[in-house]
């Protein structure tokens, strides 16, 4: 399979600087001045655990919906599942954490592969509208049965989370903080989550998910066993889901009912669309796009003159999500893949392309959404990104 | 009535129209043969308005029409009745005969506002366009009411003509469009053509997917709206033999652009034609 | 047994609000196929509208004013927000109106604060004796039912028999029907499909409008006020049959019924009226599962 992208030594650069940025920036830059721009620490690296946990979701439910083509609103009840189960077993039972995580995510895997079965009987918008019900009935379930869950008031793990191991500070003379420790963990869990991932899609079992979501019947008659790698595929995401529901537990040291309501759900669905769909770089961006843009407006307010009353930042996000469809309709992977293939001349010209088009929309009469075919516009000369990467 | 001229026409990448050339001439049945694939629905598909063509020009009764939209093309008195016959399936009969009408008897104006919008700028037009999607539909409304009766009588007598063709629509005018039989969703999607009383029909391979007989009785209501409406008539088809019975002049397409052009009799004979397509 | 006709019909009204906004959900869905999340946060964008207007002027001169602003807003978002993404996959539309949904609920709260506000329902008005809307309630039977819940019903019914001649009987609902179903072949009518795409939004939002105004007066004007009315509202519509109109009214009243009865007859220890919800939808997917279209929706095959 021919490999598109940048040429080697830009690659190995790229990688490089990854890993510096990932294993050095992010969680010791506080030692650097405090002036200097992006500096990270305390916070930052609190929430660059929170990219790590959301991308392990958004891998998970893009493989499903993205690979799959299966529309899920509900995948904040497998977190919630795997969490619940993480926490319990850690502060009621007192297993060890590793095996709380790997717990969460095969109950939730289980449930998932329950949930898959009569999901084979739903299509498109009213399997949305089913799994946006789960999502709904989740908070008041956990409420509801406190015996085992503990009920509204929630779970707090903080106490038991193992604090970094001693051979840390005796090897590397490091002394880790605890947020420093989980940010390590949470970045391992998802560089291994994202292996798997990429190691699903290019597998037999990926493209039986790709080729059952462009057609059922033609799949079928391939003889790929559509109900099987449907209801694998729900496994395979609430596994996922399960795990940084596992790993939520040790980043933010607890659970409570209301931390997995339905607009979670939803903010997981688009994270993959905005990120890009059949994309493992899309899931990535998309998680670090719903963690970091609501503090744009907080970012920008340090140019001066460029300010934006506090209380509306919620619009600017909703704005954001707009402008993005409309210019990145196959997300921030999609831009990602068009940029890197672009010399900086042709970005652009690229830009100026888009800018037109749109204006061109808004005058012509509309497409349906999806059709492709009669309408030759400009909308084609858009590359589809490499749908393995 | 038409003349297209070098029309380039493509998919995204994949050119279908390598500059083809063709004219109609009023009152008369032209057909375009060739195998699939050959361009014969892109070229009708170009013509219409479907498909934005590249390059190359189409002039219909003397008015360049290549960059308007198919609903203004519809209103200028050209009507196509696309490949698979795109019928309103979930619609009756009378409802789809209807909406045939709808270009005369509803909304589309036309010329005057749509050259009134070409002169605006981009924020003039959105600030047209938003007029007009305001009151458009309530000047319509008022149109339609003081126009009523003329109207009525109109449509009336345009359906009682396409009864007259096809007498079996008349039997199930009421009927859910997609339980027809094949010829008979080919003759409404024909009728419903009509109803727009268009000068130019473009039909593309009525033949397709019916039986010989259908097809046949099809084709001879074809040439009687020609010789007695006078309705010029554009012709993809994939039956060379029966559009050669009924054609006066034919261009036979292949892959993107003409190879032959002649009267239909001349084609009839032409060695070429006799091998590939006439079998 | 009273207590169960009482549940009933507040489930009528209830069901009737949530059935308006499904009707409003479906009518877009029909169009494109696309869910429009915004829904709800359009509605009580322009009840919240209503409410300034009421400030200055009668609740029968809003009326009018409000559906004609809502309509306005609709084919305004169609026309310049939807319009651009309307080619792109179903899924990428939705984002856009999840945006909506954020932006009408922010710009809501920031312009007309947090403090929920009380909103009037409609005030009497009399024909030849008979009272219509106001306040007050009416015996009827084993129950009372107060005249606003009557006002929510007549109005629902109304609306979906002006719909349903509208669309049946009228050349303007017979392009849209036709644009809905094959937007090629409407094109070629001479339909220009993006207008009735925009009408086909204008409708929506004023359907919304009025569902907003009707179910203020129940539970309070406040910026989250239509989100639990929306998911209960897609509810309905899913169980009726997203291409079906009639299918999202009944689905609304089934569901506003149901809730009601959830809530009341089932044991509280482990169901009650905290699992309300939650029973309601597993309810949906039972029936889902058995009409995986939903009660009214057909489409069930799909042509390869």
């Amino acid at each position: 399979m021919r490999r598109l992208g940048p040429p080697r030594t830009s690659r190995l650069v790229g990688f490089a600087v990854l890993a510096f940025v990932l294993l050095w920036w992010v969680p010791f830059s506080h030692v650097v001045p405090e002036a200097f721009p992006l500096r990270f620490g305390g916070y930052r690296t609190f929430q660059a655990s929170e990219i790590a946990m959301w991308a392990i979701v958004a891998l998970g439910l893009n493989i499903l919906t993205g690979y799959n083509g299966q529309i899920s609103l509900g995948h904040g009840a497998f977190v919630a599942i795997g969490g619940y189960t993480a926490a319990i077993l850690m502060v009621d039972h007192g297993w060890p954490f590793w095996t709380t995580i790997i717990a969460g995510g095969a109950i939730a895997g289980t449930v998932g592969l329950l949930i898959g079965v009569p999901a084979l009987r739903l299509t498109g918008p009213y399997l949305a509208i089913a799994t946006l019900g789960l999502a709904l009935a989740t908070p008041q379930i956990l409420k509801k049965y406190d015996g085992l869950t503990h009920g509204t008031q929630g779970i707090n793990v903080r106490p038991e989370v193992p604090p970094p191991p001693e051979f840390i500070k005796d090897w590397f003379g490091i002394h880790l903080s605890n947020d420093e420790w989980i940010y390590f963990l949470a970045l391992f869990i998802v560089v291994i989550m994202t292996i798997l991932a990429l190691n699903i899609v290019r597998s037999r079992i990926g493209r039986a998910f790709v080729a059952i979501r462009d057609s059922e019947i033609a799949a079928q008659a391939m003889g790929i066993s559509v109900p099987r790698y449907k209801t694998m595929a729900f496994a395979i995401s609430a596994f996922y889901a399960g795990i940084a529901g596992g790993t939520y537990v040790q980043v933010v040291g607890y659970v409570s009912p209301e931390s997995f309501n339905f607009l979670l759900s939803i903010n997981f669905l688009t994270t993959i669309v905005v990120g890009g769909l059949a994309s493992i770089l899309g899931s990535i961006l998309g998680a670090a796009g719903l963690v970091m843009v609501p503090e744009l407006p907080g970012l920008v307010s340090f140019i001066p003159g460029a300010g934006l009353p506090d209380e509306l930042s919620w619009a600017f996000y909703g704005a954001a999500l707009i402008l993005v469809m409309i210019f990145a309709p196959y997300g921030l992977a999609g831009l990602f893949h068009r940029l890197v293939k672009l010399r900086p001349a042709m970005v652009l010209k690229s830009l100026s392309s888009t800018y037109s088009r749109w204006v061109d929309a808004l005058r012509s009469p509309p497409a349906s959404p999806g059709q492709t075919g009669t309408e030759p516009e400009a909308r084609s000369s858009q590359e589809h990104p490499d749908a393995k990467k | 009535m038409l003349q297209v001229r070098d029309l380039v026409a493509a998919y995204g990448p994949i050119v279908a129209l390598h500059g083809v050339s063709l004219e109609v001439r009023e009152g008369s049945i032209v057909t375009v043969l060739g195998a699939n694939g050959a361009g014969k629905s892109t070229t009708l598909r170009a013509i219409s308005g479907l498909l934005r063509a590249r390059s190359g020009s189409v002039e219909f009764a003397g008015q360049r029409i290549d960059h308007l939209s198919p609903e203004q093309i519809v209103s200028l008195g050209m009507s196509h009745i696309p490949e698979g016959r795109q019928l309103f399936s979930e619609l009756t009969v009378l409802e789809n005969l209807r909406l045939g009408a709808y270009s005369r008897f509803a909304g589309a104006d036309g010329s005057g506002r749509l050259a009134h919008r070409q002169g605006l700028s981009l924020l003039g037009r959105l600030q047209h366009d938003l007029i007009q999607a305001a009151t458009g539909g309530v000047r319509d409304l008022a149109r339609l009411i003081r126009e009523y009766r003329q109207r009525r009588q109109d449509f009336e007598a345009a359906l009682k003509q396409i009864f007259d063709y096809f007498p079996i629509l008349a039997e199930r005018k009421n009927q859910i469009a997609g339980t027809l039989s094949g010829g008979e969703q080919q003759m409404l999607a024909i009728g419903r053509g009509l109803m727009a009383r268009p000068r130019l029909l473009l039909l593309d391979e009525p033949s397709m997917g019916l039986a010989p007989l259908v097809t046949r009785e099809i084709f001879e209501i074809i040439q009687a709206i020609n010789r007695t409406q006078g309705v010029t008539i554009l012709l993809v088809e994939q039956n060379a033999n029966l559009a050669l019975d009924i054609a006066h002049y034919g261009y036979v397409l292949e892959t993107g652009s003409i190879a032959l052009a002649g009267s239909s009799v001349n084609l009839r004979k032409s060695e070429a034609v006799r091998r590939s397509y006439l079998g | 047994m009273a207590e169960f006709w009482q549940q009933v019909v507040t489930g009528l009204a209830t069901g009737s609000v949530y059935g308006l906004l499904a009707l409003a959900i479906v009518l877009i869905y029909r169009s494109t196929t696309v869910l429009n999340f915004a829904q709800g946060e359009m509605a009580m964008f322009t009840t919240f509208a209503a409410w300034s207007i009421l400030q200055w002027g009668e609740y029968w001169v809003m009326f009018p004013l409000v559906l004609v602003m809502a309509a306005g807003l609709g084919a305004f978002i169609e026309r310049v927000i939807i319009r651009p993404v309307e080619g792109a996959p179903v899924l990428n539309i939705i984002i856009v109106t999840l945006g909506l949904f954020a932006i009408f609920n922010n710009i809501a709260t920031w312009r007309w604060g947090g403090i929920p506000k009380g909103f009037p329902t409609p005030p009497e008005i009399h024909v030849t004796g008979i009272k219509f809307f106001g306040e007050g309630a009416l015996d009827i039977g084993p129950t009372v039912v107060s005249y606003h819940d009557l006002t929510i019903m007549v109005f629902a019914v109304g609306i979906m028999l002006a719909l349903y001649l509208f669309f049946q009987y009228t050349p303007l609902g017979l392009a849209m029907r036709a644009t809905a179903q094959n937007p090629i072949a409407s094109r070629l009518m001479g339909i220009r499909v993006g207008r009735m795409l925009t009408v086909g939004w204008a409708l929506s939002a004023t359907v919304g409008a009025v569902a907003g105004l009707l179910i203020a007066p129940l539970i309070l004007l406040q910026p989250p006020m239509m989100m639990g009315v929306l998911l209960y509202a897609f509810a309905a519509a899913v169980l009726g049959g997203l291409d079906s109109p009639v299918g999202a009214v009944v689905g609304g009243l089934i569901i506003g019924i149901a809730e009601n009865l959830v809530g009341t007859y089932t044991p509280k220890e482990w169901l009650g009226p905290d699992m309300k919800l939650t029973v309601t939808l597993l309810i949906i997917v039972l029936v889902l599962l058995v009409r995986p279209t939903g009660i009214f929706g057909r489409r069930a095959l799909r042509r390869v």
